[in-house]
């Protein structure tokens, strides 16, 4: 059930049109995808969006592939760190207003990199190690490079380190 | 009902339908019901 939540918040955050402050940039972000070279997109900041760009582009998809994609990873992130808590509807009721709306809608990277942010705090609250975590923030980083910015936090906030 | 407010209802309708079914869940065993006894559920569960 809760994964079918997930579906339709990553299908609400996906397919809109014309809805977020940075919808224009984004447009553009794709528009350029289409003409420019790989590695110069890659070298641009941000490459793992870029490369999704360049990719919706290949398979001749508009910028609500790309937007789809970032959807579906960010819920994904959502729906795993709710499941590790005491009521996981409950988590997404509250994230609705702000967390997808304003931050998934309007600000695709960033919810990108908070969502496989929120996969790896899941990981951790099931016991997994800070190094686990690290590897996702690593990985969150190509999406939006201030990810690294939560590493120090997680560990001041991990009870053997207080 | 603005339209930006839709996936909010629609994501407390899920809690709600969620919340009245772990409760529907708990009340014939428990007999009594209610947040406790949705509360002792989910730690059993």
């Amino acid at each position: 059930m809760l994964g079918l939540g997930g579906v339709v918040m990553a299908l609400l955050i996906g397919l809109r049109y014309q809805v977020g402050g940075d919808w224009i940039p984004y447009e553009r972000y794709w528009q350029i995808a289409g003409f420019a070279e790989l590695g110069d997109i890659l070298a641009m900041s941000d490459p793992a969006h870029q490369l999704l760009n360049w990719l919706a582009q290949q398979a001749r998809v508009r910028v609500w592939g790309v937007n789809l994609a970032c959807g579906i990873i960010f819920s994904w992130g959502l729906v795993r760190f709710a499941r590790t808590q005491f009521d996981p509807w409950l988590v997404l009721v509250v994230a609705v207003p702000y967390l997808v709306t304003v931050v998934a809608m309007g600000y695709t990277r960033e919810a990108v990199a908070i969502g496989i942010l929120m996969a790896g705090l899941a990981s951790l609250f099931r016991g997994g190690s800070l190094v686990r975590f690290a590897v996702y923030a690593v990985v969150a980083a190509p999406f939006h490079k201030t990810s690294f910015l939560v590493l120090p936090l997680v560990i001041f906030a991990s009870p053997t380190n207080r | 009902v603005n339209a930006i407010m839709l996936p909010y209802l629609l994501f407390f309708a899920f809690f709600a339908v969620d919340a009245l079914l772990s409760q529907a869940r708990v009340r014939p065993a428990g007999g009594g019901g209610g947040l406790a006894a949705a509360e002792a559920g989910r730690a059993r569960a």
